[in-house]
């Protein structure tokens, strides 16, 4: 098939995705935005100074970046999604799945996805200098059912940093390190996660100015956005605080007296530790290695929302692509990573995603429901938790002993 | 290639085979959405909620209602009595409240009575072993005040006919929603329509384009 053939097949693919699966995180981020054209500047100030007269009253949990750019394209598509959309966006009944538009609705809504997801595509196959290299991650990407799913049934903007983190990456595989800093900077102003590939990228810096360079351009395109609600306490308590936030740095163990070691921060500082011994080595293994383990070892230690196994695609692509032997185990370990959100108590991780179609699909029981009546299925969930981290501590291992070959 | 057509293959089942395998989970069907959970009315001992009804179809086979069960301090039976439109016990359904988490929907299954429909019932719910401290929550749309009883936020579940019953409910419900916004639905036919035609046959897009090309030529 032609590139051509490819990219029509994969959009159809998608299409008939996006507008009947239904996370309710869509309605109720895009129901937040909705404040923008009300004039909200500070959206978290706005939550907390409203909260009572707001029929969603969740907290806005992402950063500004997010609700400017969101809000933005919400004011600019609302024309072609009718009188009913606004009073759709804050409903908060169960019976807002059964509104007529709801299809016109998700599938506008989800078009910024389509747009990010395709743009990662392009940016693959132009990532190789082999063009056949760039054709077959132009594939993986765009025919992975995995990430379709996480894009388009769960619908979070984690292919926004997804496909800023890869610019970046690509950026500095060209050695192009101030703008690769600056598209980390920017990834991080809408999800802080990309902050931890920074030490690792600053290592790659060829000089100590161009390393002093990347740390203060990515530091400073994070802060621009955030400068002015750095004061804000609605601000720091709704997101830089929140628990989505520092979920990253939860789990350890705890060695007394107040004093626990964070399992995520073990991993970043011994894959930032190796290389730092290794920085010299002509055989070092490439960045995207240290980005996918980081991210690989923080996914075995927390408990991870679904839509966040998306920061690792890219770089499970370049993987793939660079060493084929991977492709099982990738996949085999994409769907040990998807099973364990499936299994979560909440219905929205597996049947009610079809409640767009029918409400009644919510009556169905979930996995975690119905293998509560047979076994525990939290001791379920661990097992596959526990067989995702050896898995990973393995792929890890085998990922930098094949790329210093 | 393999992967395009694998994707595709699974794509398809998502979208066509899952939501009819899915159905097959669905035993009984609610008369509409549980009405909103507007005041809070705790049950415990001797203090219970009553609620009067009558069913809109056959085969009864279920009442629900969300149960507020903070902490899940309260571990003991939570009972729901059956009523006929003489007050007489017809079915009594216990259900242990200790897996009935805060605001949980809980439903009392009840043997399916074929002929339910515009007969008049009542329902009792009731946590004789909870006491002030650890009773549990039940809810009201429309709270009682004096003699006014008061309206239960509760939903009745029937037992379809058949499985093929609740395939062609869902189905007609998914085709009823595509049809009321003709729009949408013609323009998302098109598109599809478009990318079919240019996965299959690329050499329409080429001709298309060629022809376009070529037309300063021509000239």
């Amino acid at each position: 098939m032609k590139i051509k053939q490819l990219l029509c097949l994969a959009i159809l693919l998608r299409i008939l995705v996006m507008p009947f699966y239904f996370h309710p995180d869509i309605k109720t981020t895009f129901y937040q935005v909705s404040f923008l054209e009300r004039g909200a500047t500070n959206i978290y100030s706005y939550i907390f100074d409203n909260r009572p007269s707001l029929t969603i009253k969740d907290d806005f949990t992402y950063f500004p970046l997010t609700y400017f750019s969101l809000g933005a394209y919400e004011a600019l598509v609302s024309p072609l999604l009718g009188p009913n959309f606004q009073s759709w966006l804050s409903g908060a009944s169960a019976s807002t799945v059964t509104l007529p538009d709801l299809f016109r609705y998700l599938f506008v809504l989800k078009l910024p996805l389509l747009i990010f997801d395709l743009a990662t595509a392009f940016l693959l196959l132009k990532a190789f200098k082999d063009p056949e290299k760039g054709r077959q991650a132009f594939i993986f990407w765009l025919f992975n059912p995995f990430s379709i799913v996480l894009i388009y049934a769960f619908s979070n903007i984690d292919i926004f940093v997804a496909f800023l983190t890869f610019v970046s990456w690509l950026y500095a595989s060209r050695n192009q390190f101030v703008r690769a800093s600056l598209f980390l900077g920017l990834a991080a102003g809408f999800k802080l996660y990309p902050l931890m590939f920074l030490p690792i990228l600053m290592i790659y810096g060829r000089s100590t100015l161009e390393r002093v360079k990347i740390i203060t351009i990515s530091l400073v395109a994070v802060a621009i956005p955030l400068i002015p609600y750095i004061g804000s306490t609605d601000f720091r308590g709704m997101a830089l605080v929140s628990g989505l936030t520092t979920r990253l740095l939860f789990p350890g163990l705890n060695i007394g007296f107040g004093e626990t070691i964070m399992l995520s921060m073990v991993a970043l500082s011994g894959l930032f530790f190796y290389l730092l011994m290794t920085q010299h080595d002509e055989d070092r293994p490439p960045l995207y290695i240290y980005y996918l383990g980081i991210l690989l070892f923080v996914f075995s230690f927390i408990h991870f929302h679904v839509s966040w196994l998306l920061w690792m695609f890219p770089f499970l692509t370049l993987l793939v692509v660079n060493n084929p032997k991977f492709k099982l185990p990738v996949m085999v370990l994409l769907l040990v990573a998807m099973l364990i959100p499936v299994l979560y108590d909440d219905k929205f991780m597996s049947v009610s995603l079809l409640s767009g179609i029918s409400p009644l699909y919510s009556l169905i029981p979930t996995p975690f429901a119905i293998l509560q009546k047979f076994f525990d299925p939290f001791l379920i969930e661990s097992g596959l938790h526990s067989a995702l981290a050896g898995a990973s501590l393995v792929l890890v291992f085998q990922m930098i002993r094949l790329a210093k070959k | 290639m393999r992967l395009p057509i694998f994707t595709t293959i699974i794509i398809l089942l998502l979208i066509l085979i899952l939501p009819l395998l899915l159905l097959q989970g669905i035993r009984q069907l609610p008369n509409g959405f549980q009405p909103p959970n507007n005041f809070i009315y705790y049950i415990y001992q001797k203090q219970n909620v009553f609620q009067k009804f009558t069913p809109s179809q056959n085969n009864l086979s279920a009442i629900g209602l969300s149960i507020k069960n903070l902490n899940l301090s309260y571990k003991d039976n939570v009972n729901l009595n059956l009523y006929d439109d003489q007050g007489a016990l017809i079915q009594q359904i216990s259900k242990s409240a200790a897996y009935i988490s805060d605001g949980d929907f809980v439903r009392f299954d009840i043997s399916p009575i074929a002929d339910s429909m515009n007969k008049h019932y009542s329902f009792e719910v009731s946590a004789p072993a909870a006491e002030s401290a650890n009773a549990l929550g039940v809810f009201y749309v429309v709270e009682p005040a004096g003699t006014t009883p008061g309206q239960l936020s509760y939903l009745e579940f029937y037992k379809p006919s058949s499985r093929f019953a609740i395939i062609r409910l869902v189905y007609s419900q998914w085709w009823a929603k595509i049809m009321a916004d003709p729009i949408f639905f013609v323009f998302y036919l098109l598109l599809i329509g478009g990318l079919l035609i240019g996965t299959l046959r690329p050499s329409v897009l080429t001709k298309f384009q060629l022809g376009r090309s070529r037309k300063p030529d021509a000239n």
